[in-house]
């Protein structure tokens, strides 16, 4: 009976951290388990009331110590079920507020409490726990920013996959795992990975350029993949707008101008600007400078404050041989009075404290 | 394309067909050159003493000028977030250092930039009215470097006198419309030359890649260039087109040291001028320049574009 204690113990622990499958234990190690749920619930309870101890008790704990609880909690053999969707949410912030002490202190150990808290909102939507799915959806877009202001796309990347097995039909989740793709495949697009060290390491430039464009297809075709997903379970202008830039980036520039061209008339000011701009892109790389600088004026009438429209305008002129045009269009724009502002410089980043902010207001809501 | 020029340096004084090649001298080119050995400027040389091809074939070098050429110095800084604090002190020292370093007849304009980009004083020669543009600097957001640098090239004087364009950055472009190559070709069709200083760490964390850029998505095909090209980072590539350098300063109390170093280089160079025969008018035009029978080294632009 030992024997087989400690070999469940070594399985449950070396079990991903993400699905946490419930697991039938023996009845001496069901003891010390309803024991660690007690404590755990306690926690989770003093996190509620905004106890600050609780989150510094739970990085006391280790990771069995948190498979064994997350494996039994709200299961049949769990002697405080049901649990309510207010501690389901206080819990998953609890481990994500856990996550975030980690920050840059063990990349490894904060995926753990991440992983903890979708396991939460995984076995919360198996129990119907009231409306911790819509929860979950909002907070799992909340992290992903988080980290993607943090640099940490590849965590973020990670953390998504992994809810999308808990939410698998969520168009938030599957939006921000497009746009995310769309990012890695674009400002990430020579982010150092093994392929590349091993390129680097055989000293071949043409290897390396040829990876970089590869893997960049890939990403293009995966966010291409989400945000299809994304706009079956609910069509927005804002996935329709990401959609056709992963077109335009991937070179199908028919679609890509067919999506922007519908959304120029949108009422949002942000999308209204930015189908034009990109339809600028796409006739820039065709070499239609006309069309071009048409679709720049077109953006820069939509959103008169917007740079990237008229710097885009200034240097189809000068390519076209309009070079005082061009030097009147950026001067004009340099000396605006109003406060610049740019939908694009916002299309892939939150505004600065945006994320934090996005976080805090789960945050409350996790603690009503 | 037809009158697909915007050097401004450039007088046209007749019309140029495309497609033809230069028969009569039509256009005058110009070619900041820096002429060293080992690492000291070489003073003294004259037009019987450079050798000047463009597009391979020997030009005759109309006038070489050295020290009676007025200096416009363009100063794009970089104020995003990462820069406040001490590196902002040690950047606005930098700039006034250069503002000092400024002779009676040559004129700076400041340009900052985070996301936006903003011309803090235009073309003055008034120390002042510069001074005071610097003290008020402060530091935004994101960094939008490919457009700074466009628009500090777009802006250059128009005076008569040669256009330094000092680029400051401490990091990679985060918010540009523009991709590094479009900023390359406008680049090579302005005959300002550019020196872009950085603030990295040794280790370097500066990516490769400038043709490859893939932020805004407009990118241009680029059949002919090697791979090697292709992985050039953009301040490097940007500097080396137009003949200047990109230095790494590493630390921000060596930037005041760094931009003076560049002023005072930029006064030890060589202005060459001549009209193409030749060669084809439009296209780019590769130039080599060299000394006769001495083996110096030579920093100049890589070609022009038209």
């Amino acid at each position: 009976m030992q024997m087989a204690c400690r070999r469940l113990r070594r399985s449950v622990v070396a079990f991903s951290c993400a699905t946490f499958l419930y697991v039938p234990v023996c009845a001496a190690q069901g003891a010390a388990a309803d024991d660690l749920l007690r404590r755990y619930r306690a926690l989770v309870d003093a996190y509620a009331e905004h106890d600050k101890s609780a989150v510094r008790e739970l990085l006391q704990w280790n990771d069995k110590q948190i498979v064994t609880v997350l494996t039994r909690l709200d299961t049949p053999g769990d002697p405080l079920r049901p649990w309510s969707a207010r501690r389901y949410k206080a819990a998953i912030m609890l481990h994500t507020d856990a996550a975030l002490q980690l920050f840059d202190a063990n990349e490894e150990t904060m995926q753990h409490q991440l992983d903890a808290a979708v396991a939460l909102a995984a076995r919360a939507q198996q129990n119907d726990a009231g409306d911790v799915g819509e929860f979950a959806s909002r907070w799992s877009i909340a992290v992903s920013r988080l980290l993607r202001d943090r640099l940490r796309p590849r965590t973020a990347e990670r953390f998504l996959g992994e809810i999308r097995k808990a939410l698998p039909d969520d168009a938030g989740v599957l939006f921000e795992s497009g746009t995310l793709a769309e990012e890695l495949a674009t400002a990430y697009a020579f982010e150092i990975d093994l392929a590349m060290t091993d390129a680097m390491r055989r000293r071949t430039v043409e290897t390396i350029v040829e990876r970089v464009l590869q893997r960049r297809k890939e990403r293009l075709e995966t966010a291409a993949r989400w945000l299809e997903e994304a706009l079956a379970v609910q069509a927005t202008e804002s996935a329709r707008l990401h959609l056709g830039r992963v077109r335009m980036l991937l070179g199908e520039d028919a679609e890509a101008l067919r999506v922007f061209g519908n959304l120029e008339s949108s009422e949002d000011p942000g999308v209204a600007y930015l189908a034009p701009l990109f339809t600028a892109a796409v006739h820039e790389r065709q070499g239609h400078l006309d069309e071009a600088a048409a679709a720049y004026g077109r953006a820069h009438a939509r959103y008169p404050r917007g740079h990237s429209a008229v710097i885009g305008l200034s240097a189809v002129q000068q390519r076209t041989g309009k070079g005082d045009a061009s030097r009147e269009s950026l001067q004009s724009l340099l000396a605006q009075p109003a406060e610049p502002d740019d939908p694009w410089w916002w299309y892939q980043y939150d505004p600065a404290g945006a994320a934090d902010q996005r976080v805090d207001a789960i945050r409350q809501e996790a603690r009503r | 394309m037809k009158a697909a020029i915007a050097l401004a340096s450039i007088a046209i004084a007749t019309v140029v067909v495309p497609a033809q090649k230069f028969s009569v001298s039509v256009e005058g080119v110009r070619v900041d050159v820096l002429v060293t050995d080992g690492r000291r400027p070489v003073a003294g040389l004259g037009v019987a003493d450079f050798e000047l091809r463009d597009s391979g074939v020997l030009q005759h070098i109309d006038s070489v000028a050295l020290e009676d050429v007025p200096l416009s110095v363009m100063l794009v800084l970089d104020t995003s977030a990462s820069v406040a604090g001490q590196p902002l002190v040690d950047l606005k020292r930098a700039a006034s250092a250069v503002v000092r370093l400024l002779a009676k007849s040559d004129r700076a304009a400041l340009m900052t930039f985070w996301a936006s980009v903003t011309l803090a004083s235009g073309w003055t020669g008034d120390r002042a009215q510069l001074e005071r543009a610097i003290a008020k600097v402060g530091t935004g957001g994101f960094t939008a470097l490919h457009d700074a640098a466009y628009a500090g090239l777009t802006l250059r004087d128009n005076g008569a006198g040669r256009t330094l364009v000092v680029i400051f950055s401490d990091g990679q472009d985060t918010a540009s419309w523009l991709p590094g190559q479009t900023v390359i070709d406008i680049a090579r069709r302005n005959d300002a030359v550019v020196y872009a200083v950085g603030l990295l760490p040794l280790a370097g964390a500066r990516l490769p890649g400038y043709r490859l850029d893939f932020w805004s998505g407009i990118q241009f095909p680029v059949p002919k260039a090697s791979a090697g090209t292709l992985m050039e980072s953009f301040l490097d590539a940007l500097a080396e087109d137009t003949g200047g350098q990109f230095i790494n300063a590493e630390r921000s109390d060596r930037l005041r040291d760094t931009f003076v170093r560049i002023v005072n280089e930029s006064r030890s160079r060589y202005l060459l001028t001549y009209s193409p025969q030749g060669v084809d008018a439009g296209g780019w035009h590769p130039i080599e320049v060299t000394v006769k029978g001495r083996k110096l080294k030579i920093k100049a632009r890589r070609g022009y574009l038209r």
